[in-house]
């Protein structure tokens, strides 16, 4: 498990109204996919009923999916505790959600300062939307945070960037490196992707001063040190964590850019179990391998990279020395 | 904190921010990083192994029990969280145990 609470991502929808150059699921105004709302409550409850208990709503825009406040309600009538993630460009739906008790906490994403916010939404004013959204919910007491995308381009402005959320009512700060996909692939020179191992140590370090500064704000980055992953063991009964449900109805784990060879089924299927089970095990264990001497890495972009290769044996497994086509395959059946 | 205390973080953070670390300084701020986040509070030796008693104040939602899996401590056996309540919520006791 990847996290500490079993947690199901749910993307309800790759309609967005922004076209963000680095955005991993190349979501967008053109984009019409999105989930059924019984579907999507009916394998809940079955997740709901292996033990997850956190949920992540994204997308796309997921306020603006069809079935977003049907879902969330559902989602916290099964017991879920609801999270959002948004591009702040619509107030008054993630307040009036929150409000009736079917949102628990919103996070707002931003892409750097001002100029480089709106230069990647590639929409005038979408920064001011995201701060006045943030400060309009802490200010109506309701509970609120920031994902910060970090790339070499936003890097040196974090500090200030930071400060500016906290003092805005943010009560948890999330730094995620932005890996290259989707979108971001093919604009990595122009959103300045691919932050090196050092860079990301760096990042670590200021998650940790920033832990200091901002007493009382959770904060949290997405980096590991190579040489904890040594110390972290993980077992086949685990349940899986993040487990994705992508605006296509298919079930993945991890995260929504790892191949759909890992997919776990689809939404109407019955699904046996969520557990991590040996071939996804070992996946894990291979992308710890090709971590563990590095100073710092962000997992996800690591575990996509892994993913891709179709090496998810370890080196003392007699599989790791089939061909990748051939391993793929008996990925597949396993 | 101290207003100094808090300045020089500030200013610390920026550097990070913007200044590349020197090859030779990475190790040292990996190390640093990695040391536990844990205050040690008591330590209690049986024939079984040893016990070590942890204080973390960052609340039970921020809590990463990582740290406490070193194996340079020994093969790990299992670990108790005592929040210690509703006047200091944020403060939580924990108890690793280790085999040796």
């Amino acid at each position: 498990m990847l996290t500490s609470v079993p947690i199901v991502q749910i993307h309800l929808s790759r309609f967005c109204n922004f076209r963000c150059l680095h955005c991993y699921s190349s979501s967008g105004p053109f984009e019409r996919s999105a989930l059924q709302v019984q579907e999507v409550l009916h394998t809940t409850a079955a997740l709901c009923r292996a033990g997850y208990r956190r949920a992540s709503l994204s997308g796309g825009e997921p306020v603006l999916a069809p079935g977003f406040h049907d879902i969330a309600r559902g989602l916290t009538e099964q017991g879920f505790r609801v999270t959002v993630i948004t591009n702040g460009s619509r107030p008054a739906s993630i307040a009036q959600a929150m409000a009736e008790g079917a949102v628990h906490h919103t996070s707002v994403s931003f892409d750097g300062p001002k100029p480089l916010h709106d230069a990647i939404r590639a929409k005038s004013g979408s920064f001011d939307m995201a701060i006045s959204t943030l400060r309009m919910l802490a200010a109506s007491g309701l509970s609120c945070g920031a994902v910060l995308s970090v790339t070499r381009a936003s890097l040196p402005h974090i500090p200030d960037l930071v400060d500016l959320v906290c003092k805005s009512g943010a009560s948890h700060v999330q730094l995620h490196p932005i890996a290259a996909t989707g979108r971001a692939e093919r604009n990595s020179d122009i959103v300045g992707l691919e932050l090196s191992s050092e860079a990301l140590l760096r990042v670590l370090a200021m998650n940790r001063l920033f832990q200091r500064i901002f007493q009382g704000i959770h904060f949290q980055a997405d980096v590991v040190i190579g040489a904890d992953l040594k110390l972290v063991s993980h077992h086949e009964d685990e349940l899986i964590s993040p487990l994705v449900i992508a605006d296509d109805g298919t079930l993945l784990p991890f995260c929504f850019d790892i191949p759909r060879e890992y997919a776990l089924g689809v939404l109407g299927e019955e699904i046996a179990d969520f557990e991590l089970g040996p071939r996804l095990w070992r996946l894990l264990d291979a992308v710890t391998e090709q971590i563990e001497e590095r100073p710092a890495a962000s997992f996800y972009r690591e575990l996509v990279a892994v993913s891709e290769t179709a090496l998810p044996f370890s080196k003392s497994d007699p599989r790791h020395l089939g061909i990748a086509g051939a391993v793929a395959q008996q990925i597949t059946s396993d | 904190m101290t207003t100094e205390a808090e300045q020089m973080m500030r200013a610390l953070s920026r550097r990070f921010a913007g200044t590349p670390l020197k090859p030779d300084q990475i190790e040292p701020m990996r190390d640093a990083l990695m040391s536990s986040p844990f205050e040690t509070v008591g330590i209690n030796i049986c024939d079984k192994g040893i016990c070590i008693d942890h204080i973390w104040t960052g609340g039970v939602d921020a809590l990463d029990l990582t740290p406490l899996l070193d194996d340079r401590l020994g093969d790990f056996l299992g670990c108790e969280v005592f929040p210690l309540g509703t006047i200091l919520p944020d403060r939580v006791r924990l108890r690793s145990q280790h085999s040796v």
